[in-house]
């Protein structure tokens, strides 16, 4: 089930009414049977909407239900034989880890790394026919891993595993953040399943606001951009240099504020309910620097492999060398992560490559700006830097959106072509020859919307990401959610905003049920 | 709790008002399709004796300033694309025919003879949204009938969206000089006082054409013209009718099911034909993108021949 779709908007308010209705011990079971319903819903409106076979989803299902039995039992022998009454903790770490990792593989990788191993092979002219097996990914499953293999972990290193088969269940279940996260931590969210929430108006009237933001980001500014993404990225060798431009900043707004916009939603949803998620997003366009944006952007998954990976393997407490090799594993985890293609892997050594560039010429940087005066005036530096930042991690977007890593390529080598004839078009005010220009042959519309529709919607675009933009800035500077802000506001300011905000969602939204860019993976 | 659902009935209501407010207030649709609203005028405007032209977007390029000079009838050009269907726009024409009309119909041959374009005419919802601008009240009637509410609120909803984006546009741009025109933006550029379009249709190559899979025509498909005829005869109007242009390879390729077309017309249909389908086949350098466009060399000749067939029949 989508966030964004009418059978969300009836499911929400039925699961959190009968939430508060319902006495404290018998809670758990009904958010159980919802997020299950959820969870399902997506098997069941795939079904329909295609022709697989039940049985297939029957499997997938068991295979979320696999990694919760199997990971309540591993996680209760650990702590018996950490108390001595039971084998080496560590073989239990380990198949707790393997196991969801090996079905992730399964699911997620297999196809890949056998295409792969088999273009190994035939470059050094060996027989190896890649089977690729016709298989669907669960939904959530890079998610529902992560949290398997965390909780796993932290029982390893000492917390106390989780009894109540039915609260596990939830933990690794709750809809809210099934499928897309934010990666909860066992000991941070367990426990808010035990204590009793009572409905409390301000945290949720707060939750309902914060959700609406969320879905603002969504409905109204990702899903508008994803217009013109989706056209490019999808077909770009029937596009030249400006409309690749267009494109590259259309996916790079419309993947922040899809991701963030759900995270926000799933924050907002867990508030109604009196939970606590873990916030995912810093205003990562405001970073000054690429390190700045990776501790701001998806930072539940971010936390993750730093606490699981980059820690264990030293962190920055070794070797120069050895930490910036750790920084580069953590990228390239994090890509493999996203997805089981090369252009997640370069997306992601691209990153990484500008993290290790900048602690290389971290020194020179310094000195050049301060030989050119830049350190004089600390705001224009500022600006200079979230500017390069936010360019930098656009180009490498390129390889993250597009459908394989030689038309990322292609698009880098045609990001400057077709400009001259456009400047000269534009400065010879030629207007049938620049209508020429906006023409895609043989098509109806323009960058995926209709011709008459391009401007009102570009507009609205501009419009609403102005608006989101402001909306960063005022946060970044008071160092607080805004909807804090507006709350001590006169009444009249609070309702004229709450108006807006509902008068942008209802008449501005983008109501075609996109999924979420953050759902495949 | 009490608090919260006053607070979202509040709410609630104010959207209502507002979409209420988005309806009644004159606005434009930036849509190609929203013109049919422009057009609507025309039709209520334009004086008799009138010719109404009906069709696809193959009548756009029709040189109407030259049949209204020849023939002496204030044109109006109702076509917009084939997509919204015959039997639909003749519906909307309905209340606003006048004595000694004369509505010129044409079906471009892929809306009549390739099933799944026509499933498509009548299922599309992009040209559903046009036609309930034309008429709200009929179909805001019919859809309540038929316990469409849903389906209803959602068309009424993205018709407001059009609308709100169209004041948005002009906000952004500051342009306020045609806030409260109606129908699609860019009318009076792109249109003429007929209704035709001003400039010919670009020229591309290969010619476009929707992956036609003609089949034998089927009467059922097509009665509606006998009614609307009969209901143009009640109000002294005249219906005739014409085979549309087609590209000489294709005609050639679908002469079969476009001849079991001319001959199941000639049988059945009460009103006038005026031409044969080989009257309006040309070569492909006569058109401009798809089989169903003629460029300014086709419609140089086709309007002249389409002159002297009207002669005959009026």
């Amino acid at each position: 089930m989508l966030f964004n779709s009418i059978d969300f908007l009836i499911f929400l308010p039925a699961v959190v009414l009968v939430y508060f209705l319902l006495p404290h011990a018998w809670r758990w079971l009904w958010l159980l049977a919802a997020s299950c319903f959820f969870f399902g819903y997506f098997y069941y409106s795939s079904h329909v909407a295609g022709t697989t076979p039940v049985y297939y989803y029957v499997i997938l299902a068991l295979s979320v239900l696999s990694v919760i039995l199997v990971d309540y039992i591993i996680a209760i022998l650990i702590d018996r034989s950490k108390s001595g009454t039971s084998k080496n903790p560590k073989i239990y770490l380990l198949i707790g880890i393997l196991f969801p990792l090996g079905l992730l593989f399964i699911f997620k990788y297999f196809n890949f790394f056998n295409l792969t191993v088999s273009q190994i092979a035939s470059f050094f002219m060996l027989n190896y026919p890649a089977r690729v097996l016709n298989i669907i990914v669960p939904v959530g499953i890079s998610y529902y891993t992560f949290h398997s293999i965390s909780y796993i972990i932290d029982v390893y290193r000492g917390q106390k595993p989780e009894r109540h088969l039915g609260i596990f269940s939830l933990y690794i279940l709750f809809f809210p953040k099934i499928v897309a996260g934010p990666i909860e931590r066992s000991g941070m969210l367990i426990p808010q399943f035990r204590e009793e929430h009572t409905f409390d108006y301000q945290q949720f009237t707060d939750g309902l606001k914060l959700m609406a933001w969320g879905f603002f980001k969504k409905i109204v500014i990702a899903d508008r951009a994803a217009i013109i993404a989706n056209e490019v990225f999808n077909n770009p060798h029937g596009y030249q240099g400006i409309y690749l431009v267009i494109a590259c900043f259309s996916f790079i707004f419309q993947v922040y504020c899809d991701f963030s916009g759900y995270s926000d939603i799933a924050v907002g949803i867990g508030q109604l309910m009196g939970f606590k998620l873990t916030d995912n997003f810093k205003r990562p366009y405001l970073s000054t620097s690429i390190s700045d944006l990776w501790r701001r952007w998806h930072i539940t998954l971010i936390a993750w492999l730093r606490d699981y990976i980059y820690i264990p393997l030293g962190g920055k407490r070794v070797a120069r060398w050895r930490w910036q090799y750790n920084i580069m594993v953590i990228f390239l985890v994090s890509g493999i992560w996203h997805g089981a293609n090369w252009t997640f892997i370069i997306w992601a050594s691209l990153n990484g490559f500008y993290q290790l560039f900048s602690i290389w010429t971290e020194n020179i940087r310094d000195r050049f700006n301060n030989l050119i005066g830049l350190t004089k005036v600390p705001r224009f530096h500022k600006a200079l830097k979230i500017l390069t930042t936010f360019l930098l991690f656009t180009f490498a977007g390129i390889f993250f959106r597009a459908n394989s890593a030689s038309d990322g390529f292609y698009i880098i080598s045609h990001l400057h072509t077709g400009f001259g004839d456009l400047f000269k078009i534009i400065a010879a005010l030629d207007y049938e020859k620049l209508k020429f220009f906006l023409v895609i042959q043989n098509k109806v519309t323009f960058l995926g919307f209709a011709k008459p529709a391009f401007l009102p919607e570009m507009a609205t675009l501009a419009l609403t990401l102005i608006v989101w933009y402001g909306v960063e800035i005022i946060q970044e500077n008071s160092r607080q959610p805004l909807r804090l802000l507006i709350s001590q506001k006169p009444w009249y300011i609070r309702w004229a905003l709450y108006y807006s905000m509902l008068f942008a969602l209802v008449f501005l939204g983008v109501f075609a049920n996109q999924q979420f860019i953050y759902f495949k993976f | 709790m009490i608090k919260l659902i006053i607070k979202i009935i509040i709410c609630a209501i104010l959207m209502a008002a507002t979409m209420a407010l988005i309806w009644v207030i004159p606005g434009t649709h930036p849509h190609d399709l929203a013109a049919l609203l422009n057009k609507k005028e025309m039709l209520i405007v334009k004086p008799s004796p009138r010719m109404i032209l009906v069709g696809g977007s193959s009548v756009l390029s029709m040189k109407s300033e030259l049949i209204s000079k020849e023939l002496r009838y204030n044109v109006i050009d109702m076509s917009s694309w084939g997509g919204m269907g015959t039997y639909e726009i003749l519906e909307e024409i309905k209340p606003y025919l006048k004595p000694a009309d004369v509505i010129l119909v044409t079906m471009e041959y892929g809306t009549i003879l390739d099933k799944k374009f026509y499933e498509y005419i009548h299922t599309n919802d992009e040209a559903k949204k046009f036609l309930f601008l034309m008429s709200p009240g009929r179909h805001i009637l019919e859809s309540l009938k038929k316990g469409e509410f849903f389906s209803l609120f959602k068309l009424m909803h993205e018709l407001a969206q059009m609308k709100t984006k169209s004041f948005l546009l002009k906000i952004v741009t500051l342009n306020f000089s045609h806030l409260f025109d109606i129908g699609f933006p860019g009318f009076k550029d792109e249109f003429n006082a007929n209704g035709d379009r001003n400039s010919p249709y670009m020229i591309f190559r290969p010619l476009g054409d929707s992956k036609t899979n003609f089949s034998y025509p089927e009467w059922e498909k097509l009665s509606f013209l006998n009614d609307f005829n009969d209901f143009a005869a009640k109000h002294q109007a005249r219906v005739l009718f014409y085979f549309s242009h087609f590209p000489e390879n294709k005609y050639k390729e679908n002469l079969t099911f476009i001849n079991a077309y001319y001959e199941l017309m000639k049988k059945n249909f009460k009103g006038t034909i005026i031409n044969k389908p080989s009257d309006f086949v040309y070569p492909e350098e006569y058109f401009a993108d798809t089989i169903y466009h003629l460029n300014e060399k086709g419609e140089s000749v086709r309007t002249p021949e389409m002159i002297k067939l009207l002669k005959k029949a009026l």
